[in-house]
């Protein structure tokens, strides 16, 4: 699975571009699901039948964090503004692929040793630029004119247990939903798969893609920020390679209860390692779904990640299989 | 096995200076089981077990009866009333708690501004006493006036709770102490002893060690053993080393506090003593805190003393926890040491 | 059950943000033998339903409480936690809260901070917040059965304080306890709307339920009822009856014109407040549901709000529910407002 891994997250698609990401995904699935549909937002939603007459929705958003070019000045020197929380400290430093094919590389100002620290201290989006190598406006213009699109410019990289790349947010979920859909042979009910658009900037595309499915159960699968690293917060309490986790809250929604219960019951006949999940902040596709319409009962299993929005988040690739064997389970299992 | 007795004494309202139902119920519990039994001008309840005559010495037993609370000192134009604390009160741990006001111990609330009201800067501040407030359902000061006046005392309510190996209650601080005494007094019935065995459960010590010296002016001790509550520091925000004591690990014995070292020959008595009898102890680690020991060292001649603590997590606060099996063993050393007779 | 034991029954019950199935069982004991029918839609809202004529009327009360969730737990049994809902750190120190975990059992636990010698210097006496506080399930002799998102509410025991009810959560079972009497008192009327009671799920995390039901009903009118701050100087006082939001975006003009009429005509004692913007209630939500809903507020006067010491008058919630009982039995089946 890790060749599906590696080609799904070194595709650059921040949100509300999400062309090549959606296509790479259509070319992997479309052999092996009874319906693919595009709708009206860019939503990807394919569907493999079942006899039980129920209908069940697995969720991994598409997108990406990312950038885009919002100023260009005399000498070719790039500004930009956040698509989704993109931290400036993790930007410094880091390389930035855009859409045009253009590369960059983020730094800082600061006319002083003082002024420097001074806007360290506080970094925010006005006081980084980005270096395409250009020599003058005309050709930054060429290159990467206003409102061109980027997200960082990282590898993939198999560390054995551990994975690391950009946007495991989310397309380790992604691959995950793939795998499921080719592994998956008999289905319970009607499986419904959304690839979503635009989660980063607001949950965008799982607003919608259920409301003219209502299935019967809906679960997002996203990435979930590992604590288990020296020192981080101590208010959470799952680690990275102890199985998917069962999330019970985020800042977004409150898990139903439905679903947290059915998940683990299935992990448990099938003896897949879970942990639950609060999460102090965030939030996901489930809360789109939650509230369509006349309500579904919907939920999240997250993949533990380090580093999350970072050009360098770690998965562990024992929670990936085994977040495939899980949503397998539900799928055959049924609702 | 519930410990019924200290479930009683803990519930029991007792603030410092409202000491009766707590001392009233301690004599109905050793009558007749003493020689001599009496209750002084401040609320002290004094008893002796006399010795068989072999020795002239006296050993005094000792724990206060107080526990911290509140004390009404405004009725308020909205009903309301406005508190003080009596002994040391973390104002932090009030809001939002049902209190029982007045010997009649009528019911009422400390509420608190809404979240949605507060402003985010003051979010975290903790309000002065002076801003909380007690509820009892009235709207004005002439319906509260019928039922309250200035000086009324306040108590916490909680009741008092067990789960397996740990007990939750208000006021351990010092109950547990008077049950010991009571435990030791058990104890003893029925044995020769060679010296006078003198029992005090005295008032005030939460507003400055009051009610000890002149309890032990009225029986002139050679010494005495003093049974606390102290501080248990064993909480995920503080790091190991700076725990005083932590519950589980038995007795505290202290070598020092706020104000004193204790007397070295009794310390050392009341160590070797645990240690022959197998009855696991623990050190107080911090040089903090202060006992009736320490008003017993400035009475008359000096009265020497040792310091035996049952440790409890949240000290002064409604909530509070101890091991029982911790106060299982101050019990069983303090038993131990009075038959012993060794710290005299 | 007469009101006062009603409100205590309902505040006593353990149901937060999306596990209010036991406030479930009490209002269904209760209310069952008043309506047509009753159940548990998909996002787990309660719904009793009153039949009447054609005319389409929701009350939205919500019924879960703020509450806390395990966020994470250490080997000597310090349990970490995250709130449901707004609460503030202050009123939580020192209590002692109910867990309910997965086994089905119930643990105990205290909520601990530091004393103010032990506090960072600068900080010394100040509240801890969420990252410092932590709950002691070490008194739990099997601690280790507890698990993340296992949940606790403060444990506290509603009781009677003279004609007033203090508890952990009547805002807003105390308002449930209006429609719950309002559809007792609708039996007595021989014409009235049908009546849908949404008892909604998650309204402290965004009003959720309420949505989810609005879009389902597609209701004539929807009254979403909620506990409001007493304050004198705002003129809203306990036990002075209920309070008619008069108007701003969130509230339906005609509407309002009727109840406060009825109100008015009827001898009702009511106060009055305004709303701005969005009401922060049942009512944003349910005002944008379907083509758009006529809404209106009415609200309970509350002290102590979002403290496990609550303060209700019961007068306040029998008033309420005669005078919405009256009300809805004054619309007339097809009418223009």
């Amino acid at each position: 699975m890790k060749e599906l891994i590696k080609k799904l997250v070194e595709i650059s698609s921040p949100s509300g571009r999400e062309d090549a990401i959606r296509e790479a995904i259509a070319e992997e699935v479309r052999d092996y699901v009874d319906e693919l549909r595009v709708d009206a937002l860019g939503n990807l939603i394919c569907m493999k039948r079942g006899k039980s007459g129920k209908k069940l929705l697995l969720d991994a958003h598409m997108d990406e964090i990312g950038v885009v070019v919002t100023h260009i000045d005399e000498k070719g020197f790039l500004r930009i503004d956040m698509l989704g929380g993109v931290s400036p400290y993790m930007l410094l430093g880091s390389r930035i692929i855009f859409e045009s094919g253009a590369c960059g590389i983020v730094s800082t100002e600061g006319e002083s040793a003082r002024e420097a620290g001074e806007i360290m201290k506080n970094l925010d989006f006005d006081h980084i630029f980005v270096d395409i190598g250009a020599s003058s406006k005309e050709e930054a213009e060429k290159l990467a004119p206003i409102g061109t699109f980027g997200t960082y410019d990282s590898k993939f990289r198999d560390l054995g247990e551990k994975l690391v790349s950009k946007s495991m947010d989310d397309r380790i979920a992604c691959a995950i939903l793939v795998q499921t859909i080719k592994e998956l042979k008999e289905p319970a009910d009607d499986v419904y798969f959304v690839f979503a658009v635009q989660e980063e900037v607001g949950i965008v595309g799982a607003s919608v893609a259920a409301f003219d499915i209502m299935p019967d159960m809906a679960v997002a699968v996203d990435v979930t920020a590992g604590p288990d690293t020296p020192k981080s917060f101590k208010r959470m309490g799952f680690k990275l390679g102890a199985g998917p986790t069962i999330k019970i809250k985020d800042r977004g929604s409150v898990s139903s209860s439905r679903v947290v219960s059915r998940l683990k019951e299935v992990a448990d006949i099938r003896s897949i390692p879970v942990q639950y999940e609060v999460l102090i902040f965030g939030g996901t596709d489930a809360r789109g779904y939650q509230i369509t319409g006349k309500g579904i009962a919907a939920g999240t299993v997250s993949v533990p990640t380090r580093y999350v929005h970072s050009p360098n988040e770690v998965v562990d690739y024992n929670d990936v299989l085994n977040t495939v064997r899980l949503l397998k389970a539900l799928a055959e299992e049924g609702v | 096995m519930k410990l019924e007795r200290l479930c009683k004494l803990c519930e029991l309202p007792g603030i410092s200076g409202f000491e009766e139902k707590v001392a009233s119920f301690i004599e109905k519990e050793i009558e007749g089981k003493v020689d001599e039994l009496w209750k002084d001008s401040v609320g002290n309840l004094m008893a002796i077990k006399k010795g068989n005559g072999k020795s002239s010495r006296r050993l005094m037993l000792l724990a206060h009866t107080d526990e911290v609370g509140l004390m009404v000192k405004r009725i308020n134009e909205d009903g309301s009333l406005s508190f003080t604390a009596i002994g040391g009160v973390d104002p932090r741990v009030l809001m939002g708690k049902k209190v029982f006001v007045g010997e009649e111990m009528l019911p009422g609330v400390i509420g608190f501004e809404a979240i949605h009201t507060q402003e985010s800067s003051t979010l975290l501040k903790t309000p002065s006493m002076d801003k909380l407030r007690i509820y009892l359902g009235y709207s004005k000061k002439e319906e509260a006036q019928k039922s309250h006046r200035i000086g009324d005392p306040v108590f916490f309510s909680t009741a008092y709770e067990e789960t397996g190996e740990y007990a939750v209650a208000k006021a351990f601080d010092d109950r547990t102490g008077c049950e010991v005494l009571l435990r030791v007094l058990d104890d003893v019935q029925g044995l020769s002893m060679d010296y006078d065995l003198c029992f005090a459960w005295v008032v005030q010590e939460e507003v400055g060690l009051r009610g000890s010296g002149i309890a032990a002016r009225q029986v002139k001790p050679d010494a005495a053993l003093v049974f606390e509550n102290t501080t248990a520091g064993d909480n995920p925000e503080l790091p190991e080393y700076r725990w005083a004591t932590n519950l589980g690990m038995g007795p505290v014995l202290t070598f020092a506090h706020s104000g004193l070292v204790l007397d070295r020959r009794i310390f050392d008595t009341i160590v070797e003593t645990a240690r022959r009898n197998s009855i696991k102890f623990q050190y107080k680690r911090r040089i903090a805190g202060g006992t009736d020991a320490g008003r017993l060292a400035r009475t008359m001649s000096g009265i020497p003393a040792g310091v035996i603590s049952t440790p409890s997590r949240y000290i002064h606060s409604p909530t509070s926890i101890i091991n029982i099996n911790d106060f299982l063993g101050v019990a069983e050393l303090a038993s131990v040491l009075v038959k012993e007779g060794k710290v005299l | 059950m007469n009101t006062a034991r009603l409100l205590i029954e309902l505040s006593n019950a353990f149901g937060p943000v999306g596990y209010e199935d036991r406030v479930h069982e009490v209002i269904k004991a209760e209310v069952g033998p008043y309506v047509d029918e009753i159940y548990r839609d998909e996002i787990g809202n309660l719904i009793a339903v009153k039949k009447g004529n054609s005319r389409r009327v929701g009350v939205f009360t919500h019924i879960d409480e703020v509450s806390l969730v395990i966020s994470a737990i250490d080997e000597r049994g310090f349990a970490r936690f995250e709130s449901l809902g707004g609460v503030d750190p202050k009123i939580l120190i020192s209590q002692k809260v109910r867990i309910e975990c997965r086994d089905g059992k119930e643990r105990k636990g205290v909520i601990g901070m530091l004393a103010p010698h032990l506090q960072k210097p600068g900080s010394r006496g100040d509240v801890p917040s969420f990252d410092e506080l932590f709950i002691d399930a070490s008194i739990n002799q099997d601690f280790d059965r507890i698990d993340i998102g296992d949940l606790a509410v403060v444990d506290f025991t509603a009781f009677e304080m003279g004609e007033k009810v203090s508890g952990k959560a009547l805002d807003d079972r105390a308002c449930a306890a209006i429609s719950m009497e309002t559809a007792k008192l609708l039996s007595m009327y021989r014409e009235h709307p049908t009546v849908y009671f949404i008892f909604t799920t998650r309204e402290e995390v965004g009003a959720m339920g309420a949505k989810a039901a609005a879009e389902a009903l597609k209701l004539d009118l929807g009254l979403a009822m909620d506990v409001t701050h007493h304050s004198k100087e705002d003129g809203i006082e306990i036990a002075k009856g209920p309070v008619i939001t008069v108007g701003g975006p969130n509230i339906h003009k005609g509407y309002f014109k009727k109840l406060d009429d009825y109100a008015r005509e009827n001898g009702f004692p009511v106060q009055y407040d305004y709303g701005p913007g969005h009401t922060g209630t049942d009512a944003d939500v349910v005002q944008l549901a379907g083509n758009g809903t006529p809404t209106l507020l009415l609200s309970l006067p509350q002290l102590f709000m979002h403290t496990p010491v609550e303060v209700i008058a019961v007068c306040d919630v029998l008033n309420s529910a005669r005078l919405l009982s009256g009300f809805f039995s004054s619309l007339e089946e097809v009418e223009v407002v």
